[in-house]
């Protein structure tokens, strides 16, 4: 592995207890991110996916392991990691001006870069004009690009994005599945990426990270070697993309079963 | 549910018609069907609230409840929603004190009437105080119920941006608790309203509550009736006040 790894984490451990019963979630996972890479961590549900994302997050305490973000122990939230939310995370008494805001102001921006930082990024995410709208009067998928605008506001050098793209329905995935990659593409940050749908993995990643059903840990890996920039609809018709989503289906079902009960 | 699909001007038109119909009603059997020393006529309580007010009785007894009312509502809602937030912040304690906040929550405040005028003497300061323990609790149970019911994920996002405690008051708490803190007020009114009647009966020389009985100390059931219709009509002012206040302030809805 490189020397600069964006996120390493190794035999991470997490246990959930809820009143007496304790569960274990995660057991010996260990991936990393390098600089500048996308990694999708794809999984059947209740994995603990999401949950080694809260814990890269610095959202969650692990239960034993080791999590770096850059060359730092996780300990508390670390700087310059953006998180982007399955259900948006939108302020709803806020404007979609105020939203993007959000991180803006709590970077204690001058207003005034504040308001143009808004509109190159409103731009940027193809909302030029819903600046007043509240979120509640959005659709999904507009929403969920305010969620992105917001956080590339933030300007992370890490993107944990948990299965950011789950509520939508299929045709408004594709279209902003299509958006987010051309804005990656020309960012080239770090993105640790959460989801249940390979061809969404596939399409976006380097790597594709499998794991198995709880509690979970990495089984396989798969390199997506496909050029970039990638057409985000034509490249599932590629012979290598086929290919990978039929080895990655292997792999998932092969460990979907939940082993063994909680300690 | 259907009440949405019709036109405002049905709506009141329909409104109109059902209250008329009411008040004519009342009108036409009062001294007819029965003797209207008993529940008077709207008529008689019209000519009453008029009277009343050119002769300044009206503001006279007004005042005194609007000053109490207002004075209580404001100060419970202040001290319940600042209990409520702080408790509902302090994790542990919240757990322990809780059990005695219902205990005093299930007191009748009417009770508590005596040892205020005890206490305060039967002065403007006791009938404000009745008032505050009115309100206090539904403010309380309010703001409690507001601050453990924000979503879990904004208060993570906030974090995510490493945001200190001030900014995640002014850009999540606050606002999540806004929609409760409004609930409280509207309910407090109708009990501000409750406390500062019961305590001008209690003990006092001016106000509705006062006006109230000393119209049925003689007996005088048009003058009851006038009060009440004083006291509902403060509730529809106050009320229309802080609809308006919540529209402005929850357009995001």
């Amino acid at each position: 592995m490189a020397a600069h790894e964006a996120v390493t984490v190794r035999d991470l451990r997490i246990v959930y207890s809820s009143g007496r019963q304790a569960t274990l979630a995660v057991d010996g996972a260990t991936l990393s991110v390098g600089e500048g890479e996308f990694v999708a961590l794809v999984g059947p549900s209740g994995c603990g996916k999401s949950t080694i994302l809260k814990v890269v997050a610095g959202l969650l305490a692990a239960n034993g392991g080791t999590v770096l973000v850059g060359d730092a122990p996780v300990n508390g939230v670390p700087e310059g990691v953006g998180m982007v939310f399955q259900n948006d995370a939108l302020l709803p008494w806020k404007t979609v001006r105020d939203n993007v805001r959000l991180p803006l102001a709590l970077r204690g921006l001058a207003t005034r870069a504040q308001d143009a930082e808004i509109v190159r990024l409103l731009d940027l995410v193809q909302l030029t004009g819903f600046e007043d709208f509240y979120p509640r009067a959005l659709s999904g998928g507009m929403r969920k690009r305010v969620a992105l605008a917001r956080t590339l506001a933030y300007d992370p050098r890490l993107f944990l994005m948990d299965e950011p793209f789950g509520p939508l329905d299929a045709q408004t995935r594709i279209l902003i599945g299509r958006e987010f990659l051309a804005i990656w593409e020309r960012l080239g940050k770090s993105v640790l990426f959460v989801t249940h749908d390979v061809e969404e993995a596939i399409a976006l990643a380097d790597r594709v990270l499998v794991m198995s059903a709880r509690p979970g840990r990495i089984v396989a890996e798969f390199r997506v070697d496909l050029p970039r920039p990638r057409d985000y609809e034509e490249v599932r018709f590629a012979g290598e993309f086929v290919a990978l989503q039929r080895s990655i289906w292997h792999a998932l079902t092969d460990h979907a079963a939940i082993r063994g009960a909680a300690s | 549910m259907s009440e949405a699909k019709q036109s405002p001007f049905a709506l009141w038109l329909g409104r109109l018609v059902v209250g008329i119909a009411i008040l004519g009603f009342w009108e036409f059997t009062s001294g007819r069907w029965y003797n209207d020393f008993w529940i008077s006529r709207p008529s008689a309580i019209a000519a009453r609230v008029v009277l009343m007010t050119v002769n300044g009785d009206l503001w006279y007894h007004v005042q005194a409840t609007l000053e109490e009312t207002v004075a209580g509502l404001f100060l419970g809602i202040a001290v319940g929603t600042i209990l409520g937030v702080g408790l509902a912040w302090s994790g542990r304690l919240a757990g322990w004190v809780h059990p005695y906040v219902m205990a005093v929550y299930s007191l009748p405040k009417v009770a508590l009437a005596p040892l205020f005028v005890v206490w305060l003497g039967i002065g403007l300061l006791s009938k404000i105080v009745m008032v505050t323990s009115f309100v206090l609790f539904v403010a309380f149970y309010n703001a409690y119920e507001g601050v453990r019911n924000i979503d879990p994920d904004l208060l993570d996002m906030m974090k995510t941006y490493r945001a200190r405690r001030l900014p995640t008051l002014v850009w999540v708490v606050l606002p999540s608790i806004a929609v409760w803190f409004f609930t409280s007020l509207r309910l407090g009114i109708g009990l501000a309203l409750i406390g500062s009647v019961i305590a001008e009966l209690e003990g006092s020389n001016r106000g509705i509550g006062y006006y109230i009985t000393k119209s049925g100390n003689s007996l005088d059931t048009t003058g009851i009736f006038a009060g009440l219709f004083i006291i509902m009509l403060m509730a529809l002012v106050l009320e229309a006040i802080v609809a308006a206040t919540e529209r402005r302030i929850l357009r995001y809805r």
